[in-house]
């Protein structure tokens, strides 16, 4: 199948106090059409950022290099309105927190509305119509009340099926779902994830999926990137990665998860934390908490190597490949 | 064994205030009506969603929130009945670990200062052995003394946890009460500190109610589980029991909806319909039965009671002879 986004030696970079850090560091992956791609990381490994820099929203102080594709546009070259064309319509986002991402000073019904009436040429009762359909599709009771309700007056799922049904209004080709059910409770988050397969199922979107939890993952994902201190350190399909991670980092993260169907006295840690962004290590970046740290990896940075499929940035497997 | 702490039909109302004169309009019942006991040495489990009351528990446990009825019995006192200058002497045995180790530690002390508090409080020790206490404390919980003299901006999220533990163990208390202790952590320090927590219990002693929405957590820690549902216990059985043999329809369903990191593991998923009603004005009968695919007519009007089915698992279910024995 074909790839609907590619992302190519992405940079993405802050101005601030300490100088130029950059939060993302040549970052290549691929979206193919209809896919569910994770992307999944801690907190500072630059996974939200590489999302707002596709989307171009970044900070002020932000700026991007390298190259995205998206359905044969360069996204970082377009202008401002092009993008606008884009944004909302072919590419939509679904982000954390229901409740900062929802205006609360509008109605429910008219924040949905607004994509529509921007991407298409629909009079107002159309755009009424499929304001409430979608509402319909997400599943919410009673959707002709509810599309006249406040954010304030929905619970925390209530209010990320909005965000659902806000994403989904123009039929995009992409959405970009930025740790989507992190904020709601295990039930709630099983009738989200429930949602977004079954509308994934109905209108082969493609997804990308931000979450930090591997459970999450192996469930609604056929493709994963494992991101660590602004790159991608590990590439695979998603049985290729639980049966056989690669990294070093990839393998502690999932030996330090407690699981609920296995019993273990101690969970593996990795020691020490992630390197803050304007102290990166010269070397490979996980080097200094790795157990497996050989001299050449605080000297020199690996590759993102091709191990058949899978992708690993790592010293290990270097002679493999060579 | 006899229990360190006995909590018996423990409530805790908000009373919800209203027009000009703030007329009291209700109660949210945030705890209504819990009975617990923990035992010395065991790490007693509190699980449930955001709003059925696990933290009000621990709050009202140690009053910082002042319960509405029911007794908390702590080595035979009756905490809900003492005294402030009382309770306080019992603070001493009784410590807490909070959730976000960024709002739980004051920003203009330094890590000695803030270890050093209690002990001075409490008037325990000279100077030079409280500054002994506190250096070995800082260490068991791996940080070093170099650290005391640093400000809690200092640290990292595990590290700033760690000082929280370490500002609990400082008085030597028989019972800690962690309120999601690692829930603001990432995955990978996470388990640097639930590894610290078993090894202190296994060191010290411990006593732990461990309070948490994350179920694989608690099993990790836990030696007893309590399931809460809008204010109530409905569920409470030791680990290996709860996990195996769930028989609340709740900690099925909650069991059940927890994602595996596992893409092979095809599960019977039981999705819940809805969302968790207001405790402010909680269903008749069983407050889970309108979420519940089992409820009949006597569900809605009678509310169950916890009831012993053997093997010291109590559930609070009309069904259960019927749900239990159609898993056998």
């Amino acid at each position: 199948m074909s790839d609907i986004l590619q992302v190519q030696q992405l940079r993405t970079r802050f101005k601030t106090d300490q100088g130029k850090v950059s939060v993302v560091d040549g970052v290549d992956f691929s979206i193919r059409q209809g896919e569910t791609l994770g992307v999944v990381g801690e907190s500072g490994c630059g996974k939200s950022m590489t999302s707002l820099s596709i989307m171009r929203l970044l900070p002020q102080n932000g700026s991007t290099e390298g190259k995205i594709t998206f359905e044969g546009k360069d996204l970082l070259s377009l202008s401002e309105k092009d993008m606008q064309k884009i944004r909302g319509n072919e590419i939509a986002m679904i982000f954390q927190e229901p409740m900062t991402s929802l205006n609360p000073l509008h109605t429910v019904g008219r924040q949905i509305e607004e994509a529509v009436l921007l991407h298409r040429k629909v009079t107002k009762e159309e755009a009424k119509k499929r304001a409430i359909d979608m509402l319909k599709a997400v599943g919410m009771p009673r959707p002709e009340e509810i599309y006249g309700e406040y954010p304030h007056q929905l619970s925390g799922g209530m209010r990320q099926r909005v965000m659902i049904a806000m994403a989904m209004a123009c039929d995009p080709k992409l959405i970009i779902a930025d740790e989507p059910t992190t904020a709601l409770d295990v039930t709630i988050q099983a009738q989200i994830l429930e949602l977004m397969q079954k509308l994934k199922e109905q209108t082969g979107t493609s997804i990308m999926l931000i979450t930090h939890d591997l459970g999450v993952v192996a469930e609604m994902c056929d493709r994963v990137i494992v991101m660590y201190a602004g790159q991608v350190v590990e590439e695979a399909e998603i049985n290729q990665l639980f049966e056989s991670p690669k990294h070093p980092y990839t393998i502690g993260l999932m030996n330090s998860v407690p699981e609920l169907d296995e019993e273990r006295e101690y969970l593996e840690t990795i020691p020490g934390s992630v390197p803050l962004a304007h102290q990166m290590p010269s070397g490979c970046r996980f080097a200094p908490r790795c157990s497996k740290a050989m001299p050449i990896c605080s000297e020199k940075q690996p590759d993102l190597l091709d191990l058949g499929g899978q992708k690993c940035r790592c010293w290990l497997y270097a002679e493999v490949n060579e | 064994m006899e229990p360190l702490l006995e909590v018996k039909g423990l409530q805790k109302h908000f009373p919800i205030h209203s027009g000009a004169f703030r007329k009291v309009v209700g109660h949210v019942r945030a705890v209504d009506g819990i009975d617990l006991t923990v035992y010395p040495g065991e790490t007693l489990g509190i699980v449930g969603e955001s709003g059925c009351g696990k933290s009000t528990t621990g709050r009202t446990i140690l009053r910082l929130l002042e319960p509405t009825g029911g007794e908390v019995l702590f080595n035979g006192q009756d905490l809900a009945k003492l005294k402030k200058e009382e309770m306080r002497q019992v603070r001493k045995d009784i410590q807490m670990v909070f959730q976000d180790p960024y709002a739980s530690l004051n920003p203009r002390k330094t890590i000695k200062q803030i270890l050093l508090e209690s002990l001075e409080v409490h008037n325990i020790g000279t100077k030079q052995e409280r500054m002994q206490i506190i250096e070995e404390i800082i260490q068991v919980v791996g940080l070093q003394k170099e650290h005391l003299n640093r400000h809690p901006h200092n640290f990292s999220g595990g590290q700033r946890q760690r000082i929280g533990i370490a500002r609990a163990l400082v008085l030597k208390p028989k019972l800690i009460i962690a309120d999601e202790p690692v829930s603001a952590l990432d995955v990978s320090i996470q388990s640097q500190i639930l590894n610290l927590l078993k090894d202190l219990k296994r060191d010290f002693n411990l006593t732990l109610i461990f309070i948490s929405h994350d179920l694989s957590v608690v099993k990790h820690i836990c030696d007893r589980v309590a399931v809460m549902y809008l204010g109530r216990v409905v569920e409470i059985a030791d680990k290996r029991t709860l996990f195996e043999n769930p028989s609340h329809p709740y900690t099925k369903a909650l069991l059940s909806a927890v994602p595996q990191a596992n893409p092979k593991a095809k599960r019977e998923r039981i999705i819940l319909t809805g969302d968790l009603p207001s405790p402010a004005n909680p269903p008749s009968g069983c407050t889970f039965h309108p979420r519940c695919q089992h409820a009949t007519e006597e569900c809605k009007k009678v509310a169950p009671q916890l009831q012993d089915i053997g093997g010291g698992q109590l559930v609070s279910c009309h069904l259960y002879k019927e749900l239990f024995s159609s898993q056998h």
